[in-house]
């Protein structure tokens, strides 16, 4: 070792303090977020009899591993609100892809009055509390008659469409207007030009758009839960809270249908965190 | 085949703010003109009202006989070059040039011939299957050529297509696209900031400021012949040096007179212009850096020292400060001033241009 002044290694034992607090601070964190999941999963493999016992309760792994909870959900209705949440799902995000499109390309491409009263009104109605329009949104469905119904897929996207209009106009605000230009002159039209130039090249925002839509609408609980009361039209996530009986809740059976739903979240996040997270951020700074 | 005339355009995006004001010009069929002035000066906006990608406030637009305010781009018979080249990103080479053809539905073989050709010519051969992005500036600027190749336009409009390009590159593309101009006989207007290119490219050029037209005539014109001060002090580098002084008449002749100087003015200068209503009043003296000299040891001369001394290579242009005006100068490169060293300027009176300080319009040139 060569020889360092004091200060030189004062400074470089203080890096090291600093580094090991943060690492700490991350591991807490990561613990505190990641052990609920663990606990389901390893709950969803207990029997009901280890769940509760006060020598079993603690264990990390079951004693005597067993499926008989995704027997059961899989068995017992599961399956149908797993086809309910991927109909409800898919549908918001065409719909909101659709809508979110043409008017996110309105509005960056556009001079129109009262353009930033529209988009401010936009956010506004993106940081409403759900439960403050839950009611309201009940009364019309309940007035047009399409309670219990896929019909809950409007409702999905009155949340979810907000979000995606920003981040589309961000893209969109992104792709040189004259490429536009370009394509006028070239001779296509408006909808030409949507379809061929700008939406091609807004691929990725239209990609972090569309995944973003599909997790939300996936877990969405409380829409569903107040304007589909009927079970035949439960998504997943209400139908969870269904898995019980009046004086217990199925711990085992809810946990086995909680890894089911996050399965599908986690696939997306998973393959395409980075198109999501550049999706998030492009057209934040000049490239 | 087309020319293109504007009658009083005007465009105005708020109503009081005027881009262009009250614009007249007239490009002849398969002419090269250059519209160029300042950035900000309407240049680029004429060019977009050409094209019909901005609307004339007011006044008419003509292509060929053709009133075309109210066409919309495509059915111009125009094509445009774009500064930023504005080609499509996730097209090849080969679907960027073939995108206009396919919406005009023209058959296959017709279209594939037409891209070989202009690819041939633009040499482009080589990268017909790329993307634009795995191509370098000057290819991407020939693909963008080629895009406006293709559809065998009637007018090409090209906005600061060079400006993206290396000094080297520019050169090269400048008499490629000159080049292309004399080989397709057909009208280009061509819109630019840069003096050079405008000097070296334009059979007309048009020198806009502010909105107006200052002088639209053959280059050689604008240099020797400018209408008033914005053109001489915008063509040629370096600028035009101005000297102001007061224009007087006495026995002698008429002269100017200027801080104890009196330039008399040779008699065949003023032989086609009447100088009395200028009598007393206040001008401008402008002589181009190339034609002031260093005089002779003690002769008479604009006496000032010298403020600094650029290498151009073969001379050296030289900043005096005279009089608190910087005058520049072109003098032999071993002339070995050195810097606050006096010096002594000396010009021709017949190789200066007269303008009227108040409306700075020439009076003689």
């Amino acid at each position: 070792m060569s020889k360092r002044s004091p200060g030189l290694r004062r400074m470089q034992r203080r890096k090291t303090y600093t580094k090991v607090f943060a690492v700490f601070i991350i591991l807490l964190f990561l613990f505190i977020s990641v052990f609920p999941f663990v606990w389901v999963l390893t709950t969803s493999f207990k029997p009901s009899s280890e769940i509760f016992g006060s020598r079993t309760a603690f264990n990390m792994i079951a004693e005597n591993p067993t499926t008989e909870h995704y027997q059961y959900v899989l068995g017992k209705g599961l399956p149908k609100a797993i086809f309910n949440s991927f109909i409800v799902s898919i549908v918001t995000t065409l719909y909101v892809i659709f809508v979110a499109t043409l008017s996110a390309y309105l509005i960056s491409r556009f001079r129109f009055k009262g353009k930033r009263m529209l988009l401010g009104l936009v956010l506004a109605v993106s940081m409403f509390p759900q439960m403050i329009i839950v009611g309201p949104i009940y009364n019309m469905f309940y007035g047009l008659g399409i309670l219990n119904s896929y019909w809950v897929s409007l409702a999905y996207s009155s949340i979810t469409l907000p979000t995606a209009v920003w981040i589309m106009v961000a893209h969109f605000k992104s792709i040189p207007i004259s490429l536009e230009e370009a394509a006028r002159i070239d001779g296509a039209g408006m909808m030409r030009t949507l379809s061929h130039i700008i939406f091609p090249l807004a691929a990725p925002g239209v990609f972090t758009t569309a995944i973003m839509t599909f997790i939300a609408s996936w877990n969405e609980y409380l829409l569903t839960f107040t304007l589909n009361t009927d079970k035949e039209f439960h998504t997943v996530p209400v139908a969870i809270t269904s898995l019980r009986t009046q004086f217990t809740i199925l711990w085992g059976q809810i946990a086995a249908a909680t890894v089911i739903v996050i399965v599908p979240t986690l696939i997306i996040v998973l393959l395409f965190q980075k198109q999501i997270i550049s999706g998030i951020t492009s057209g934040a700074v000049k490239e | 085949m087309a020319g293109i005339k504007l009658v009083n355009v005007d465009k105005s995006y708020d109503g009081k703010n005027w881009i262009i004001k009250d614009l007249n010009l007239e490009i002849n069929d398969e002419e090269f003109v250059v519209l160029v002035g300042p950035s900000g000066c309407g240049k680029s906006t004429t060019l977009r009202i050409i094209a019909g990608l901005e609307d004339a406030t007011d006044g008419d637009v003509y292509i060929g006989e053709k009133r075309v305010n109210d066409t919309p781009p495509k059915d111009r018979d125009i094509a445009m070059v774009f500064q930023n080249y504005a080609l499509y990103p996730h097209y090849t080479v080969y679907k960027n040039m073939a995108f206009s053809l396919k919406l005009k539905r023209m058959d296959k073989k017709e279209m594939d011939e037409r891209i070989q050709a202009a690819s041939e010519i633009l040499g482009l051969k080589p990268y017909l299957d790329r993307k634009p992005r795995a191509l370098s500036g000057g290819q991407r600027q020939r693909v963008a050529l080629g895009r406006a190749l293709v559809r065998q336009p009637a007018v090409f409009l090209l906005d600061e297509p060079l400006s993206n390009l290396d000094a080297k590159l520019r050169n090269q593309m400048r008499s490629e696209i000159s080049k292309l101009h004399k080989r397709l006989k057909t009208t280009f207007v061509y819109v630019t900031h840069d003096q050079v290119e405008a000097m070296t490219m334009g059979e007309r050029i048009c020198v806009m400021n502010e909105g107006r037209i200052m002088q639209y005539d053959k280059p050689q014109v604008l240099y020797d012949q400018p209408a008033n001060l914005f053109v001489a002090g915008f063509m040629g580098t370096p600028q035009m040096n101005f000297i102001p002084g007061v224009l007087k008449k006495d026995d002698s002749g008429w002269s100017v007179e200027e801080k104890g100087h009196r330039h008399l003015i040779p008699e065949k200068k003023y032989a086609d212009v009447d100088l009395t209503p200028f009598e007393d009043k206040n001008v401008v003296i402008g002589v181009r850096p190339e034609k002031l000299n260093l005089a002779e040891k003690d002769s008479v001369g604009l006496a000032g020292t010298v403020d600094l001394v650029e290498l151009l290579g073969a001379e050296a242009q030289l900043l005096v400060n005279y009089n608190d005006t910087l005058l520049s100068a072109i003098v032999p490169v071993h002339s070995n001033l050195e810097i606050d060293a006096p010096v002594t300027l000396a010009f021709d009176m017949n190789d200066a241009h007269l303008f009227d300080q108040e409306t700075e319009n020439a009076i003689f040139n």
